[in-house]
């Protein structure tokens, strides 16, 4: 073709038949172009459609995918027991309200609705639907069978709001734990208070140490004192001694956390994490424990407990008096204050303050509570300070400060910060005592229950050991003798420690059967006795045998005499 | 060239039926889908509240006296208690007649009876 062009460009004619033969070949060379620049476009549509139909299935999944149904969110997490029993849920509820331009008699239906809605005023009722407002609440949180029943008496204007309602289907028994949110869905006590964001940010349960079981038992007993020594409340504490995990906390008089609202202050005190005690004699454990520590006594040494001591305008002396020189076991044993003076003076101020921050008692409760309360110390720390502190007074601290302290002198001395949450791995504890003293204190601990003031906390084959403190309140113008707080603290089973237990009553009055004593030995002690054996079967701790023989070499204590002889404490 | 043209139409429109039923079917589907995450969501409440009533109905306290009026039952003493351990083993059945002193007295019956332990 080139060369025939070339040749009639060099014949120097332009022919009629040759101009229309290039018009029809560039025609068909176009055609051809675009013939083939579609045949490469449908190629390569084939070839995606191969490769997307039958080659590839990555991006397309065979099964198509959807997304999930949306879980059930609430606006505040689910708070549950150790063992996954709910304490605190949110439930839908309908919430009432009226639009008054569209009540036709609000006299009439203010009538018909407090005929249902029996705990409403008519008057009041009625002043609301003649407001002018396109809004009022009637009633907040209606029952199933209460939104029932205002459907069905079919008044116009009545309208229902589907609202979230706090539950607490155990009503008073944890309500000092969980606490109780307001109507309007915040944290306004208690956990729920203290883990608020993270109620409301995170749907899974809260899982707290509590056994609703455990809680039950102790509530119950701690009652049970209250009313048989008409006090005024009462506060009961079990405490795992390994791991720190709060497994009870009843502080009594309670409250019903659905009513939260309408219940009276000094119900919602609570006193097992917010009330600061001088908690009294239970403090000779510390005072006893400090003193093996620093090595400034010995269980063979001993004091001359005969007479009172007088310091200032103070005068010092023993409940349970001996008169007599008394061995560090039997100043323990018979809670001697006097013996107690002269241990603590021998271990020092500065010792035992020392002692004191670390087993926690200077600083302010730290759990996972809002209500915590901060411990009344003596300032400045003298002499006559050291002194009282030894038999718990001029010292106050919330019982669980007192829980968490004896937890650490019987586990073998590891110091481990109470917790209201459940811990799969318990965290490491800080040591305060060596394992030798812990031994030594079990001993001690045993001797007061086995022939002490504890006999009455004794449950056959659970090795129980504990003190018994009774302090006087102090009142206007120095202490009130009449009114006291009896408290006992024991651990089970000794040879093995794993639960602290702590029974205090607040204000108990002495009865006929405890022959007029109102002391810790005869109101918390037995308390503390029943828990014991309710709660073993539940965690599967067996009786086992007190006179085995390496039990008896493990918590048997002799008892040395001023004279250098040995004598047998029991048995 | 005419038939083919058929075999076209027919093809063009048999895709096009096929593409409408499975559109159809695909929307039908989805509201089916959507009616199940709706009765899933129903269930999910139903059962939240099944499990408040759960925990409520199972209140110790309300255990301990329903338990006190229906069941003969007390609270268990932790010495009724006792590990698989502390079980005494199995006595020893008494040495049972054995076959060698029925079956004659060729055998010496001083040695039958004592082999009864293994049982």
């Amino acid at each position: 073709m080139i060369a025939r062009r070339r040749q009639s460009v060099s014949r120097g004619k332009v022919s009629l038949v040759t101009g229309m033969e290039r018009a029809a070949q560039i025609a068909r060379s176009r055609l051809l172009f675009a013939a083939v620049v579609f045949a490469v476009g449908f190629v390569v549509m084939a070839a995606r459609v191969v490769d997307v139909a039958i080659l590839t299935d990555g991006n397309e999944p065979r099964l198509a995918r959807v997304p999930a149904a949306a879980p059930l969110a609430t606006g505040r997490a689910d708070i549950v027991d150790r063992n996954g029993v709910l304490l605190a849920t949110s439930l839908r509820a309908a919430s009432l309200y009226a639009d008054p331009t569209e009540i036709i008699d609000p006299a009439a239906a203010a009538a018909q609705l407090t005929g249902v809605l029996t705990d409403l005023k008519p008057a009041h009722i009625a002043a609301k639907l003649v407001q002018p407002k396109r809004f009022v609440w009637i009633k907040r949180h209606l029952t199933p069978a209460e939104t029932f029943a205002v459907n069905r008496l079919g008044i116009p204007g009545l309208h229902f709001q589907t609202e979230e309602r706090r539950v607490y289907p155990h009503g008073a028994l944890a309500a000092h734990v969980t606490g109780f949110a307001g109507v309007d869905d915040t944290g306004l006590a208690g956990l729920e208070k203290a883990l608020d964001s993270r109620i409301r940010g995170d749907q899974t349960p809260v899982r707290t140490s509590i056994d609703v079981r455990l809680q039950h038992i102790v509530r119950q007993e701690v009652q049970r004192q209250i009313d048989d020594f008409s006090a005024v409340g009462g506060v009961g504490v079990v405490m795992a001694v390994d791991s720190g995990e709060v497994h009870a906390l009843v502080s009594l008089p309670d409250f019903d956390a659905n009513r939260a609202e309408v219940t009276p202050p000094e119900a919602r005190f609570n006193r097992a994490t917010l009330g600061v005690y001088e908690m009294g004699s239970t403090f000779k454990i510390f005072n006893t424990a400090m003193a093996l520590e620093s090595g400034a006594v010995t269980l063979r040494d001993g004091y001359d407990a005969t007479k009172p001591i007088r310091i200032a305008r103070f005068t010092i002396s023993d409940y349970h008096a001996q008169k007599r020189w008394l061995s560090v076991p039997e100043i323990f044993m018979y809670s001697s204050n006097i013996g107690s003076v002269k241990i603590a003076l021998d271990v020092g101020t500065e010792d035992q303050r020392a002692f004191l921050a670390r087993l926690g008692f200077l600083d302010r409760l730290a759990l996972e509570l809002p209500e915590t309360g901060t411990p009344m110390t003596p300032r400045p720390w003298r002499q006559i300070n050291t002194m009282t502190i030894s038999y718990g007074h001029g010292l106050s601290v919330t019982p669980l400060h007192l829980a968490g302290a004896v937890s650490t002198v019987v586990n073998g001395g590891l110091r481990h910060a109470p917790t209201l949450l459940a811990q799969d791995t318990p965290a490491a504890g800080q040591r305060v005592f060596s394992a030798d003293t812990s031994k030594a204190m079990r001993r001690l601990l045993r001797l007061v229950v086995k022939s002490g003031t504890g006999r009455n906390a004794d449950a056959r084959g659970f090795l129980v050991g504990g003190k018994t403190g009774t302090a006087e309140k102090s009142g206007v113008g120095g202490y009130r003798r009449k009114a006291l707080l009896s408290s006992f603290v024991a651990a089970f089973p000794l040879n093995a420690p794993k639960f602290v237990i702590l029974v205090m009553v607040d204000e108990p009055k002495g009865n006929e059967r405890s022959h007029g004593y109102a002391t810790g030995g005869w109101v918390a002690a037995p308390a503390v006795k029943r828990i014991v054996a309710r709660m073993a079967p539940l965690y599967g701790i067996l009786p086992i045998d007190e006179n085995a023989p390496e039990i008896r070499r493990d918590l048997e204590m002799k008892l040395p005499t001023p004279k250098g002889g040995n004598r047998l404490a029991s048995f | 060239m005419r038939r083919s043209l058929l075999l076209w139409f027919g093809l063009v429109f048999g895709t096009a039926v096929t593409f409408f039923l499975i559109s159809t079917d695909v929307r039908r589907q989805r509201e089916e889908l959507a009616d199940l995450h709706r009765e899933i969501y129903r269930h999910q409440q139903a059962l939240h509240v099944l499990k408040a009533e759960w925990s409520y109905l199972n209140r110790p306290d309300r255990l301990a006296r329903l338990i006190e009026k229906h069941l003969e039952l007390t609270p268990i003493d932790a010495h009724h208690l006792a590990p698989l351990a502390a079980i005494p083993p199995r006595p020893r059945p008494l040495a049972e007649p054995t076959v060698g002193l029925v079956t004659g007295p060729a055998t010496t019956p001083t040695t039958a009876p004592t082999t009864g332990a293994g049982q």
